[in-house]
C-alpha cells in the first residue's frame, strides 16, 4: 500500500466523501457517538488497505495487536516483570522470524560453508514499524508512564492506522491514545491543511525522489562505466533521493492523518543542515532515533556509565539501527560506521565546534553521503566500486542529470526559506539557542488566490512527476 | 436559502480557480512540453502527420524546440525536388533534439542531395512498409528511400498483416474534435490526462513478452523485405534500411547486445533482396568504447534509453552519408 498510488488516493477520496455524507446524515446524533463511528470506519479502512496487500499480513498484525493488548492489560494489573519479558520476547521473535531468519541462516551456512538453506518467508508490510510501536507500549506501561488502553478498537487502530502503517512515523502510544480519546472527527480545516501537506509530500516523492531514483539506479548498477563527476553526482543524488522519498512519505502520512483529524509529529527536520552526526540523527527519522534513545540507549546506561561504556552504547544503538533498516550485512556495516563516527564525533567534538558552522554542515553532509553509499549498494563490492569511482579520477559516461540539480535547488531553496521563517518566528531549542526548523508553507485555501496557487502546484506535481513503478524506500524496512 | 447560495458561490470559486490554474499550467506547458497535434494524412504516406507550421517544445526527454514544416513533418526546408526520403518513427521525427541536430538536417549539410524526412511517431518498420508505396508516389525521391528501425526482431503476425494489406497501426492517434481543441487551446488538460493515465498504468504489472516462434521467421522476414524491395524497384529508387540498437550496460560497464543473431538474419534478407542495410551496432559500440558516449538517452532521462540523442543522430547521419558517397563513387568508377 503506497500512499502515492493513484488507486489509494482515489479510494481514500471516496472514503472521505462517504464520511462527509454520513456526517450530514448523522447531524442530529451526539458528537461522541459520531466520533466513535468515525474512528471505527478509519479502523475498517486501515484493515481494508492491509488486506488488499495480503490477507496474511493482516493476520500477523491482528495477532501482534491482540498479544500486545492483553499483555498490556496483564502488565498493568500485575506489574509482573515476566509478562513484560514474555511480551518483548514474543514481539522480537516475530520480527526476527519474518525479517532476519533467512539472513541469519544464510550467514551461518555461509560461514560454516554448508549448503545454503532459506525459507520462503514473506516480509509483512510495516512490521518493523508496528512491532516497535507495540514494544514502546508495553515498556511504557510497565514503567508506569502510561495507563492501559481499555478500548480494543482504539488499540487495533493504534497499530494499524493506515497513514503511518507502511513506513511510520513510529507514533508513541500515549500521544496516539490522547488523540483517540479526545477525537473531534474530520473537519474542513483539517482537510485544507492536510491536503496541502499531502501534496507537498507527493511532490517530494514523485517529482524529486522518483526522478532521482532513475539516475541513481543506473549509476549504482555499473559505477565503473561512469566518470568521476557522474558517480559523485549519483552519490549526492541518492542522499537527496532517500531524503525526499522518506520525508515525502512522512509528509503524506501526516497530511492524511490531518485530513482524518489526527496530528502526527514531523519525522524530519532539515537533516542536511546538521552540523554533526548526533545532530543529524536528531533531524533524520526523528521518531526512530528517539525510540532508540528511549528504549535502547538510555536503558543500556546512555552516557552515565563512563566513557568506554558510552562509546559501546553508541555503537550498539547504531548497529541495531542498521539491522533494523534491513537484513543484510551492508546495513549492519552502515550502522556500525555511523556508530564509529558518532564515537569519533564525541571524542573530537570540541575541535569540530571550533570550525565554522557552515564547514561543519558540509563535512557532515559529505560523511552522511559516503555512508549512504553503503546503505544503497547491493553488496560491499558495489559500495567499494562507487567509492572508488568517487575518489579516483577516471573517464566514463558523463551524465549531468538535470533532475539532480533541480533537487539540489529545491533543497537549498527550502532550507533558505526555513532559515528565514525560523528567524521570523524566533525558533529556539530547549536551551534557548536559535535553531532552524522546517515548516510547511501552508496557504489559506478560503482565499481565491491561494486556491489558484494550490491547484497550480497540484497540476505541476502531476505534470513533472515520474510515474514509473516505484515503491517507498523505507516501505521495504 | 443563504446556505445554498453560499455553497454555490464556493463551488463557483473552486471551479474558477481550477480553470485559471489550467490556463496557467497551459502557458507553462507551451514552454515545457507542448504536445504535437496529429492530423490525418490523406496521401497515405504516413498514417498521420503533425499540424503544419506548429511549434513543438520538449523538455521531458531531452531539451528541444522545433518548428514543423508546411507538410507537417520535421524539416528545416521544404523543397519539391527530393533526392532521398527518410521514413521512420519518433526517432526520425526528432523532437528530442534541436532542428540542427537531427539526421535530416545533418544529411542536408553533406553532399548527398536533398533529403526530406517524413518520420513520425508510432511509425515502426511495419507501418513504413505499409505506407511505402504511397510515400514514394507522393515524394518521388530520385535516389534513396531510407527506412529507420530500432528493432530487427520483428513479429511474424505484423509482417504477415503488412503483406496482406491488413496492418493497422496500434498506436493510432489522430486528434479530432474536443481532444484537438484542448490540445490547441488548453494543452494542460491532455497533459494531465496522459500523466494520470501513466500513473494508473504504473500500478499494473508489466505484460510479458510472448516470444514469437522462430519457425518460419526467416521465410516471413524474407517475404516482408522482398515486398519493400519490389515497391522500391517499381518506383526506381534504391532502398536503405538502417538499424540503431539500444545500448544496455552491465555491471562491469560493458555493452550487452541481445539481437545480434536477428541483425545478421535481417542483413542477409536485405542483401538477398538488393536492399542496403546499415547496422549501427558497431558504430555505437565504438562511440561508447572510444568516447563513453551513448547514442540514446538524455541528461533528464535514464542513461542510454529512450530516443536517439544528438550523438546518435550525428553518428547515423555520418554513416548514411558515407554510404551514399561511397556508393556514388563506386558507380562512377
Amino acid at each position: 500500500m503506497n500512499l502515492n498510488n493513484i488507486n489509494f488516493i482515489l479510494s481514500f477520496g471516496l472514503f472521505y466523501i462517504l464520511i462527509w455524507i454520513i456526517q450530514i446524515f448523522y447531524i442530529t446524533r451526539t458528537n461522541a457517538v459520531w466520533n466513535r463511528i468515525q474512528l471505527t470506519l478509519i479502523l475498517v479502512m486501515s484493515y481494508f488497505y492491509i488486506v488488499m496487500v495480503d490477507v496474511k499480513f493482516c493476520l500477523c498484525l491482528v495477532l501482534v495487536s491482540l498479544l500486545t493488548f492483553f499483555c498490556g492489560c496483564l502488565i498493568e494489573k500485575t506489574r509482573n516483570k515476566w509478562i513484560l519479558i514474555f511480551g518483548i520476547s514474543v514481539l522480537i521473535a516475530v520480527l526476527a522470524y519474518f525479517k532476519y531468519f533467512n539472513f541469519f541462516i544464510s550467514s551461518i551456512t555461509h560461514i560454516l560453508r554448508m549448503n545454503r538453506v532459506t525459507l520462503n518467508i514473506m516480509l509483512p508490510v510495516g512490521i518493523s514499524f508496528y512491532i516497535f510501536s507495540a514494544l514502546s507500549y508495553i515498556i511504557d506501561l510497565y514503567k508506569g508512564k502510561i495507563s492501559c488502553e481499555k478500548n480494543i478498537l482504539n488499540f487495533l487502530l493504534y497499530l494499524s492506522f493506515f497513514p503511518k502503517f507502511t513506513a511510520g512515523p513510529i507514533v508513541r502510544s500515549d500521544y496516539f491514545f490522547t488523540q483517540t480519546r479526545n477525537y473531534k472527527g474530520i473537519d474542513y480545516k483539517g482537510l485544507t491543511i492536510g491536503i496541502q501537506i499531502f501534496v507537498f509530500g507527493l511532490f517530494k516523492k514523485v517529482v524529486l525522489a522518483d526522478h532521482l531514483g532513475v539516475f541513481v539506479s543506473d549509476v549504482f548498477r555499473a559505477p565503473s562505466a561512469y566518470n568521476t563527476s557522474t558517480v559523485i553526482l549519483a552519490a549526492i543524488s541518492y542522499s537527496l533521493q532517500i531524503y525526499f522519498d522518506f520525508s515525502g512519505y512522512s509528509d503524506m502520512a501526516i497530511g492524511i492523518s490531518r485530513i482524518l483529524g489526527f496530528d502526527l509529529k514531523p519525522n524530519f527536520n532539515l537533516p542536511y543542515i546538521a552540523y554533526s552526526m548526533p545532530d543529524f540523527w536528531k533531524r533524520w527519522h526523528i521518531s526512530l532515533s528517539s525510540w532508540f534513545q528511549d528504549y535502547l540507549y538510555i536503558p543500556l546506561g546512555g552516557s552515565r556509565k563512563g566513557e568506554i561504556r558510552t562509546y559501546l552504547n553508541l555503537l550498539a544503538v547504531q548497529l541495531v539501527s542498521g539491522l533494523w533498516h534491513g537484513a543484510g550485512w551492508t546495513f549492519v556495516v552502515w550502522g556500525m560506521l555511523h556508530g564509529i563516527i558518532n564515537c569519533v564525533n564525541k571524542v573530537i567534538g570540541k575541535r569540530i565546534d571550533k570550525l565554522a558552522k557552515a564547514i561543519d554542515i558540509v563535512i557532515t553532509f559529505i560523511i552522511v553521503t559516503l555512508l549512504w553509499v553503503v546503505f544503497r549498494a547491493d553488496s560491499f563490492e558495489n559500495a567499494l566500486q562507487v567509492w572508488r569511482g568517487m575518489f579516483t579520477i577516471h573517464t566514463g559516461i558523463n551524465q549531468p542529470y538535470v533532475w539532480s540539480y533541480f533537487a539540489i535547488v529545491c533543497l537549498v531553496g527550502a532550507t533558505i526559506a526555513a532559515v528565514i521563517h525560523s528567524k521570523k518566528e524566533g525558533c529556539v531549542d530547549a536551551k534557548g539557542n536559535p535553531v532552524v526548523n522546517g515548516f510547511y508553507p501552508l496557504l489559506d485555501l478560503s482565499k481565491f488566490g491561494s486556491l489558484v496557487l494550490f491547484f497550480t502546484f497540484c497540476g505541476l506535481t502531476i505534470v513533472l512527476g515520474y510515474f514509473g513503478n516505484t515503491a517507498f524506500i523505507y516501505g521495504a524496512f | 436559502m443563504s446556505k445554498i447560495i453560499r455553497c454555490l458561490i464556493t463551488i463557483l470559486k473552486v471551479g474558477l480557480a481550477f480553470f485559471i490554474c489550467l490556463c496557467i499550467l497551459s502557458i507553462f506547458i507551451i514552454g515545457y512540453a507542448y504536445p504535437s497535434i496529429h492530423t490525418e494524412n490523406n496521401s497515405g504516406s504516413t498514417d498521420w502527420k503533425l499540424a503544419d507550421n506548429q511549434l513543438r517544445t520538449n523538455m521531458v526527454e531531452g531539451f528541444s524546440w522545433i518548428k514543423v514544416d508546411s507538410n507537417g513533418f520535421n524539416n528545416e526546408v521544404n523543397e519539391n525536388n527530393v533526392d532521398n526520403l527518410i521514413m521512420g518513427s519518433s526517432h526520425m521525427e526528432g523532437y528530442n533534439v534541436n532542428y540542427d541536430e537531427n539526421v535530416t538536417y545533418l544529411l542536408n549539410q553533406k553532399d548527398v542531395g536533398y533529403t526530406y524526412n517524413i518520420g513520425i511517431s508510432g511509425h515502426t518498420i511495419y507501418c513504413c512498409a505499409k505506407n511505402l508505396e504511397d510515400a514514394l508516389e507522393e515524394y518521388r525521391p530520385k535516389r534513396y528511400v531510407i527506412i529507420e528501425t530500432d528493432t530487427v526482431n520483428l513479429h511474424i503476425t505484423d509482417m504477415k498483416s503488412v503483406m496482406k494489406g491488413t496492418y493497422i497501426n496500434p498506436g493510432s492517434s489522430i486528434d479530432r474534435g474536443l481532444k484537438r481543441k484542448l490540445k490547441i487551446y488548453l494543452p494542460a488538460v491532455p497533459m494531465l490526462y496522459n500523466q494520470i493515465k501513466i500513473w494508473k498504468e504504473s500500478n499494473l504489472s508489466a505484460d510479458t513478452d510472448d516470444g514469437s516462434s522462430m519457425i518460419g521467421y526467416k521465410n516471413t522476414l524474407n517475404k516482408f523485405i522482398e515486398r519493400i524491395a519490389n515497391i522500391c524497384q517499381e518506383n526506381n529508387v534504391k532502398c536503405l534500411i538502417f538499424y540503431h540498437p539500444k545500448t544496455e550496460i552491465n555491471g562491469l560497464g560493458e555493452i550487452i547486445r541481445y539481437d545480434e543473431d536477428y541483425a545478421r538474419l535481417f542483413k542477409e534478407c536485405c542483401m538477398s533482396n538488393g536492399i542496403e542495410f546499415i547496422d549501427m551496432t558497431e558504430i555505437f559500440d565504438e562511440l561508447y568504447s572510444d568516447k563513453h558516449i551513448l547514442a540514446h538517452g538524455f541528461t533528464n532521462t535514464a542513461v542510454g534509453t529512450g530516443h536517439l540523442n544528438k550523438y546518435g543522430h550525428k553518428a547515423i547521419a555520418e554513416a548514411i552519408a558515407d554510404f551514399i558517397i561511397n556508393d556514388r563513387m563506386v558507380r562512377e568508377e
